[in-house]
């Protein structure tokens, strides 16, 4: 992997809570312009691995270079400079309003509040995810998949900021994006993602929807027990014997003539045969 | 790019015109009505008292500090500038001081009920103050020998900051505070200086136990210059610190792992907020006693009035919360002068009514 | 240090006051300040209740233009004074705004930074802490006087409390068995606080000729109800509340209790009530409280008329 330019990689990265080891040996790069989407089981390790490389969590072994240097060594105002996290869940219980917790994305120390390109910044944001009708709505007010998109635009934000202004925004890492949106946001959201990217960020996310990782990943990495088992575009590593073994169960892989991506569906009638021959 | 819009967003994008400038005049109300709520009851402090002086005999007062003026203006100097304004001074540093305290600890603890009694520093003076009361003549007879009459707040404020002290290094682990640590361990904590105080209550004399009774219920009867400048630099560091914390605490409503994702170094700002926490309520306890009620209701009224961003919480509480105690001060001691009343339970019976009007009105929980 | 206070104080001052002066005089209320009587007449604040009734005593009460709440006697002239507060509370501009040209207070005046205050304010101020004896009450007098300016009178007034308290003394010499008494200073749900030793209430006991029946504990302290039934006091005294609200109360209360309700003084109804500031100040009226005392625990002392007393 050492000739490709990873603007973000994982080397060698271990992670353990008290000797249970929750990913090993991990290896794992995303260029910019690149969208890699991280999949597996629960208790693969993804979010972990997401966390690790979000600078949240620091690695028992190996390092994380984040645009050429070491993590470890980064101040949180330099990687915040660099990179944006959505996190899975992270509730808020104080009624900001949707523009005020995107604009607490806005990162770079020492702006006016009333600096009109930041409000520009916020605005955009709000718009590239589909919440513009609801820009001055109470966060606490709004459903679950409004305050998902709300924290994607607050990431969205910290990078075009950071970008316009300091020079960063490279990287964003994003933990189950689409978990709680219905399919017409899904799209919103993996458009406005497809554009940063165009836009050349690096952006890694852990992804639970096989067929949307399939359809929209540039790169999937398939995770199982704390080990990567697969890296590569879906076309080739989402196979029905390494999906099968990561999911530990059977899985059915079609592949549309059409434009070659892969779906997958449960094989229902073979989980069943599998469980009997068990019993 | 408004022409492509199809027609809902174009009522969507004036939707959010009308929203906006909420934000921005609820502020501009909030700050206005906070200032004058603090000059007005500033001005009445000094106005206001039992001897009848009003602003007035200032002219007279002044000449009299300087040395010549009949024995009129001397009282009225001594009124005047020896008595209300240390009092008023004093009066709006702890005020600041609590509600502050009291946004900043809801902040890191990311709930608006949160308080500086979470992490100890109230107790720990608490308890300093009850040994001076009950043992100055024991055990704590070398710090009423060395301070005098201001034994007593020189000890709740060191009270103060070894209990969070102690608080903050047995929730640490690994150069990382844990909040959920320290609200265990003040509790904890908090417990045992309550039973400390009950034994040292038992241990008192009847003289004591009201003395004791009193501190408990805060007042600012006894404020002086001394007093004035031995709080100040706590008050003032803190307001200075202000600014600079507003985003941390912003980003930490989030969680600290969003904050730390802001790019705000989360350990630095908690120790930073309850350093600074600590040593204004030890500050204002010292001064004045126990007054409850101040952090909680002053923030979570400003929070009502123009949300949660601290950029407008922190200075509003400031203001608010020195205008809240001043006025109850007022009250306290012209309601049954020449008695007074303790200032806490000013404080109580102002604040509990106006915070449970508010809530009930806006049936929100903040 | 007082040399940099003094600066500093005189720095806000001209910084403080300068912005606020201007405003403040518009909004100032337009209350008239009490203006200091003429010359020669005394305007005397008096907190603590001992000192109330040693200047009332000494005939000056009219001069007195507040007291503090632990005075209450003599009950209707103390009715129409001011009250400062509690004496252990009290307010700097309260006290001033009597515009006092004397203030007189017992030692357990406070807060301390109030009485440091008031000490430095140009009003003189005495403070008065003497023990709870005989020789104690008569220098109490003595000092009271002194401030007054009433020597003569107060020598008198000292030398009667002192007659008095010989006479209390020679009638102690005649108890044979002195009798076991239990001070209640409140109960509350059948929980008792008692006087143990060093408080007024053993004092007061002591000149009535009688024991404090319970010498374990110091100060005023919750008794346990076992420790009561050891304690087994003779006569139990207990305190009326300053208005005499609650009279007749703690006496049945106490019958019904487990612990108290078996002592021998509850079984033989000796339950007597006392009015604390009457028997517990340590004014002029302490000989004679402790006189009242002695004729309600030794009743067979107090049959005979007193001149039968003298040899």
């Amino acid at each position: 992997m050492s000739d490709r330019a990873d603007v973000l990689a994982a080397q060698s990265v271990s992670y353990r809570v008290h000797d249970v080891s929750l990913v090993s040996k991990a290896d794992l790069g995303v260029a910019a312009g690149e969208v890699v989407a991280v999949l597996g089981p629960n208790g693969a390790g993804k979010s972990t691995l997401l966390k690790v490389m979000a600078g949240e969590l620091s690695p028992a072994s190996g390092r994380v270079v984040v645009d050429g240097r070491d993590l470890a060594i980064l101040k949180a105002g330099e990687l915040a400079r660099l990179r944006a996290v959505v996190a899975q869940s992270s509730n808020l219980s104080f009624p900001f309003t949707v523009r005020e917790v995107v604009r607490l994305g806005v990162s770079v120390p020492g702006l006016s509040r009333e600096n009109p390109r930041i409000e520009r910044a916020v605005g955009d944001a709000i718009g590239r995810v589909g919440l513009a009708a609801f820009s001055g709505r109470l966060f606490t007010e709004l459903s679950g998949g409004e305050r998902q998109r709300t924290h994607i635009a607050r990431a969205l934000c910290q990078l075009s900021v950071a970008r316009d202004l300091a020079g960063g925004g490279k990287i964003l890492l994003l933990d189950e994006p689409t978990s709680s949106l219905d399919v017409g946001h899904q799209v919103v959201v993996l458009e406005a993602l497809r554009r940063e990217a165009d836009a050349g960020t690096a952006i890694l996310m852990v992804m639970h929807d096989l067929n949307l990782a399939a359809a929209f990943a540039d790169r999937v990495v398939i995770m199982s027990h704390g080990c990567i088992i697969a890296d590569g575009p879906p076309r080739q590593a989402m196979t029905e014997a390494i999906l099968s073994r990561a999911y530990e169960c059977p899985l059915s892989v079609g592949r549309p003539p059409a434009d070659g991506i892969p779906f997958v569906i449960p094989a229902l009638g073979q989980a069943k045969a599998a469980k009997g021959a068990r019993l | 790019m408004t022409s492509k819009l199809p027609a809902g967003a174009i009522v969507s994008a004036e939707h959010m015109r009308a929203a906006e400038p909420d934000r921005a005049q609820q502020r501009f109300v909030l700050f206005a009505v906070s200032a004058l709520a603090l000059a007005v009851t500033a001005v009445l402090s000094l106005s206001i008292g039992a001897t009848g002086i009003s602003l007035d005999a200032l002219p007279s007062a002044i000449t009299a500090m300087f040395g010549d003026g009949d024995a009129e203006s001397a009282r009225s100097a001594l009124v005047l500038l020896d008595i209300r304004l240390p009092r008023t001074i004093l009066a709006a540093m702890v005020g600041a001081c609590l509600a502050v305290a009291g946004a900043m600890m809801q902040g890191i603890f990311r709930n608006p009920l949160a308080d500086p009694g979470l992490i100890g520093v109230s107790s720990g003076a608490a308890l300093a103050a009850v040994t001076v009361i009950v043992l100055g003549h024991g055990i704590a007879a070398p710090v009423v020998a060395a301070f005098g009459v201001h034994a007593l707040p020189v000890a709740a404020f060191a009270g103060g900051l070894a209990v969070t002290g102690t608080l903050v290094v047995l929730a640490s682990s690994r150069r990382t505070v844990s909040v959920a640590a320290l609200l265990l361990a003040g509790l904890v904590l908090g417990a045992l200086a309550q039973a400390l105080m009950g034994l040292l209550a038992y241990l008192s004399d009847d003289r004591e136990l009201r003395d004791l009774t009193l501190w408990t219920l805060g007042s600012l009867a006894g404020s002086s210059w001394t007093k004035v400048i031995g709080v100040a630099p706590f008050a003032v560091l803190n307001l200075l610190l202000l600014p600079y914390l507003v985003r941390a605490l912003n980003g930490l409503l989030l969680g600290e792992a969003e904050a730390f994702h802001l790019g705000i170094d989360v350990e630095r700002i908690k120790r930073l907020i309850i350093i600074a926490t600590a040593a204004s309520v030890a500050a204002a306890v010292a001064a004045a006693g126990i007054i409850g009620f101040v952090g909680i209701i002053v923030p979570h009224v400003v929070r009502l009035v123009a949300g949660p961003d601290h950029g407008t919480v922190l200075p509003a509480s400031a203001m608010l919360g020195a205008a809240l105690v001043l006025a109850a001060d007022i009250v306290a001691r012209i309601i049954v002068a020449p008695a007074e009343l303790p200032l806490g339970i000013v404080v109580a019976l102002i604040g509990a009514p106006v915070f449970l009007h508010l809530v009930l009105r806006r049936g929100a929980y903040v | 240090m007082f040399a940099l206070l003094k600066r500093v104080r005189r720095f806000l001052w001209i910084a403080g006051i300068g912005s606020l002066a201007v405003c403040g005089a518009q909004l100032a209320p337009k209350a008239h300040a009490e203006t200091p009587k003429a010359a020669g007449e005394q305007r005397i604040v008096s907190i603590g209740g001992d000192v109330t009734e040693i200047i009332f005593a000494l005939g000056r009460g009219d001069s007195i233009v507040a007291v503090d709440t632990t005075s209450h006697y003599p009950p209707d002239a103390v009715a129409t004074k001011e009250s400062v507060g509690y004496m252990r509370a009290l307010s700097t501009e309260g006290v001033l705004s009597m515009s006092p040209t004397l203030i007189i207070a017992s030692g357990n005046a406070g807060p301390p930074e109030v009485v440091a205050a008031l000490k430095a304010s140009s009003i003189p101020m005495i403070e008065i802490s003497t023990p709870e004896t005989p020789d104690g009450v008569a220098q109490k007098i003595g000092a009271v006087a002194d401030a007054l300016g009433l020597k003569e009178e107060g020598a008198k007034l000292a030398s009667r409390v002192k007659a008095e308290f010989d006479a209390v003394a020679a009638k102690r010499a005649k108890v044979t068995k002195p009798v076991r008494a239990l001070f209640v200073l409140a109960n509350q749900g059948g929980r008792v606080v008692v006087g143990g030793t060093k408080t007024s209430a053993e004092a007061i006991f002591g000149l009535a000729g009688a024991e404090n029946a319970v010498k374990s504990l110091e100060g005023y302290k919750p008794l346990n109800d076992e420790a009561a039934v050891t304690a087994a006091p003779d006569i139990i005294v207990v305190m009326l509340r300053s208005d005499g609200a609650n009279k007749g109360e703690m006496a049945k209360e106490i019958g019904s209790m487990k612990g108290l309700g078996s002592t021998p003084a509850a079984k033989a109804g000796r339950i007597i009530e006392v009015d604390g500031s009457y028997a517990l100040q340590f004014g002029p009226r302490a000989a004679a409280a402790a006189s009242d005392l002695m004729d309600r625990f030794y009743p067979e002392l107090a049959q005979k008329p007193a001149t039968a007393e003298r040899p």
